[in-house]
């Protein structure tokens, strides 16, 4: 291995964004700011002006032909990083440095225009994406049939479905070609067989030669089968850069669990939950020395932080087949009361009775109900694994789950 | 041992750099969005391009009905038609470089938020496709010149024309960078786009385009060369109709002028360009 392998260099980036309005402020609000600032008066502007860091001090090193995924939920930074590589908006602090050409696939469709055909759309688009004339000569074809409008080839794209208008937006992505490729996983558009084909398509882009791939996404299983290497963002920073397996594990929190407890310190929340108010430090088996269950009860020990004054808050407890389906909760009700920063802990008693042998994923969500008594999630982790073992009870029906399913009423 | 890298991303970008590398690279783009803008210009029209005549000789035949017939301006002796014409045809091209990139880093935002591509394109294009537009004028303008020749009413064409073309470029390069000074401000403080027409009326009156320079008092004469694009209007009109005067230091004037704002105007928008998407 020598220096020369290195296509993508990332030193000590960092990237603030300055939150509140410096977009709609006029000449006057300027003005009158400066001449406060003169006077060594503070104005509410500059409270409201505070730094937002997306990105801070990533250093990473990539070498050419490896594919790597980036993960981490929502706000973590990814984006953010991708920009600054493919140089839509510059580093506040760091340097990267890169070896080659740069494709960035953040969004199908840049630049169509709405007047145009769809073979114009083609040229223009994948002009703007860094393609010659000659290039996209050479490919129309296969781009046209990839995207299944031949039809429509010379319409204008405004009176194309929505549908079409990605499928060929992603058509032109799909055929670019250049040393680093920065793909987003959402990328993968239209209806669910024209996103598989577009996954197999990346797939394919990335298992070409000598290409380096930046691969972004959600779907662990995509990241699993496309990449080699997988790095973990959370809040900003780069917490993880090693093998997929170990990356998703962190991701899941899996790696701070034992058998009977739960560390939930570090988990990585999902980017759905839109409030912060509680958050569930821990969980365990405190009675049990393993996670198999032989009887109907099971008792779970949780410790929480308040992050805000909560009311009332309740938990769930739901239970998830091996394919992330949820099958089972059950509900509990008053569990977290407190006002903000205040720690403490509760302890539930889960009824498996109706729950057959097996083994099963679990999720604790703390919620609390609004006015028209819809739940608001306020936390959500995933809890600790499951395995029910009862013994068979001569005379009584043996149970099969895989084709009459695991609840027994 | 260190390495040659093919680019480095640094946060503090150089004052005044034009990448010509990379714009030549990108050469293809710049054609292609040319192409686009004239496609979506004269998309679903019948006439297409022959708008462009058809407004030029109406805005012609008005001026000159207004301001020659009505208003009794002088024109040094050119026929009104071919004097408001040769004028209005070097205020417009300087006025659409203008125009068209007050607006370049707002309008394509959506672009320059998604993909890399040397942000000088977007300019550099819109002053390629009002070359084209102030290309087709000068044809017309020619056949209207040629008309009133045959009558005997005009002056022959000397090599003077040749001058068009550097004109031509000053108009281009002061328009596009007085358009890249107010896009830059404008991402920041909306004002500035309130300015733009206002700019341009006060520019088109207070410059030789409806009148000849000639028939003002000294004093006023001095304060409309002072409108770094008088002269230039002058000049512009006087290689195709031969008529009125040369006025060298106001010629000088517009000319360093715009070398000044050009260099302003690329500073600001190398500083700007690197990060405006964060505010925008």
């Amino acid at each position: 291995m020598n220096d020369n392998d290195v296509v993508l260099k990332i030193e000590n980036v960092g990237k603030d964004y300055i939150l509140g309005t410096v977009t709609g402020e006029t000449l006057k609000d300027a003005i009158r700011r400066r001449r406060n600032l003169k006077k060594g008066v503070s104005s509410d502007d500059l409270v409201h002006n505070s730094v937002f860091t997306a990105l801070d001090d990533v250093s990473l090193e990539i070498r050419r032909g490896e594919c790597i995924g980036i993960i981490g939920s929502n706000g973590a930074g990814k984006s953010t990083l991708l920009k600054l590589i493919s140089r839509i908006t510059i580093p506040t602090r760091g340097r990267i440095f890169i070896d080659g050409k740069v494709s960035s696939m953040l969004e199908v469709g840049t630049g169509f225009h709405p007047e145009l055909t769809g073979k114009e759309n083609i040229y223009l688009n994948g002009s703007i994406l860094g393609m010659r004339r000659q290039e996209i000569d050479a490919k129309l074809d296969s781009i046209i049939e990839f995207s299944e409008c031949q039809e429509f080839i010379d319409t204008p794209v405004k009176r194309y479905s929505s549908g079409m208008y990605v499928k060929l937006a992603f058509s032109v992505a799909a055929h670019l070609d250049s040393d680093i490729m920065i793909m987003d996983e959402v990328l993968a558009v239209g209806d669910i067989k024209f996103q598989h084909k577009c996954l197999d398509k990346m797939k394919e882009i990335a298992r070409t030669e000598g290409r380096t791939i930046l691969y972004v996404s959600h779907n662990m299983e995509t990241v699993h089968n496309l990449c080699d290497r997988c790095i973990v963002l959370n809040h900003g920073r780069l917490v993880f850069d090693g093998s997929v397996d170990d990356a998703v594990k962190m991701y899941n929190g899996v790696n701070v669990k034992t058998e009977t407890t739960a560390d939930f310190a570090r988990y990585i929340r999902p980017g759905w939950l839109g409030r912060d108010d509680v958050r569930l430090s821990w969980a365990e088996f405190s009675d049990k020395n393993d996670n198999v269950f032989k009887d109907d009860k099971m008792n779970i020990l949780f410790r929480y932080k308040n992050n805000a004054d909560v009311h009332n808050a309740g938990i769930r407890i739901e239970f998830t087949s091996d394919s992330d389906h949820p099958f089972a909760t059950q509900v509990f009700n008053n569990v977290i009361d407190g006002p903000d920063g205040s720690e403490g802990e509760f302890c539930v008693s889960v009824d498996l009775s109706k729950i057959q042998n097996g083994t099963y994923q679990t999720y604790y969500t703390v919620f609390v109900l609004d006015p028209y008594d819809d739940g608001v999630d306020l936390d959500c982790v995933r809890g600790l694994d499951v395995t029910i073992a009862r013994e068979h009870v001569p005379g009584e029906i043996k149970w099969r789950a895989s084709s009459w399913g695991s609840v027994k009423l | 041992m260190s390495k040659k890298w093919t680019t480095v991303i640094e946060p503090k970008v150089p004052l005044l750099r034009i990448p010509f590398g990379e714009i030549i690279k990108y050469r293809e783009l710049v054609w292609t969005l040319v192409k686009r803008n004239y496609e979506v210009q004269y998309k679903q029209t019948i006439l297409g391009p022959l708008w462009l005549i058809f407004s030029l000789i109406i805005n012609s035949g008005l001026f000159s009905f207004i301001f020659g017939y009505v208003g009794g301006f002088s024109s040094d002796g050119t026929p009104y038609f071919l004097f408001y014409m040769t004028g209005s045809v070097a205020w417009d091209f300087f006025a659409s470089c203008f125009g068209s990139n007050t607006t370049v880093l707002l309008d394509n935002s959506y672009l320059f938020g998604k993909v890399y591509f040397p942000r000088l394109i977007m300019p550099i294009a819109n002053v390629f496709f009002n070359m084209i537009r102030v290309g087709i004028k000068l044809i017309v303008t020619l056949l209207v010149w040629l008309f009133f020749f045959l009558n005997g009413e005009a002056n022959m064409i000397g090599p003077r024309i040749v001058f068009l073309i550097p004109l031509g470029l000053i108009m281009a390069a002061l328009g596009t960078a007085m358009g890249l000074i107010v896009s830059c401000n404008t991402i920041k403080y909306r004002d500035f786009s309130h300015i733009v027409g206002l700019l341009t009326t006060i520019m088109m009156y207070v410059s030789p385009v409806i009148y000849s320079t000639s028939q003002l008092p000294k004093l006023i004469q001095d304060v409309v060369y002072i409108n770094p694009i008088s002269s230039l209007v002058e000049a512009f009109r006087y290689c195709i109709v031969g008529n009125g005067e040369i006025h060298v230091i106001p010629l000088i004037y517009s000319t360093l002028f715009t070398l000044v704002i050009v260099m302003i105007s690329l500073v600001q928008y190398n500083q700007t360009e690197k990060d405006f998407i964060d505010i925008i």
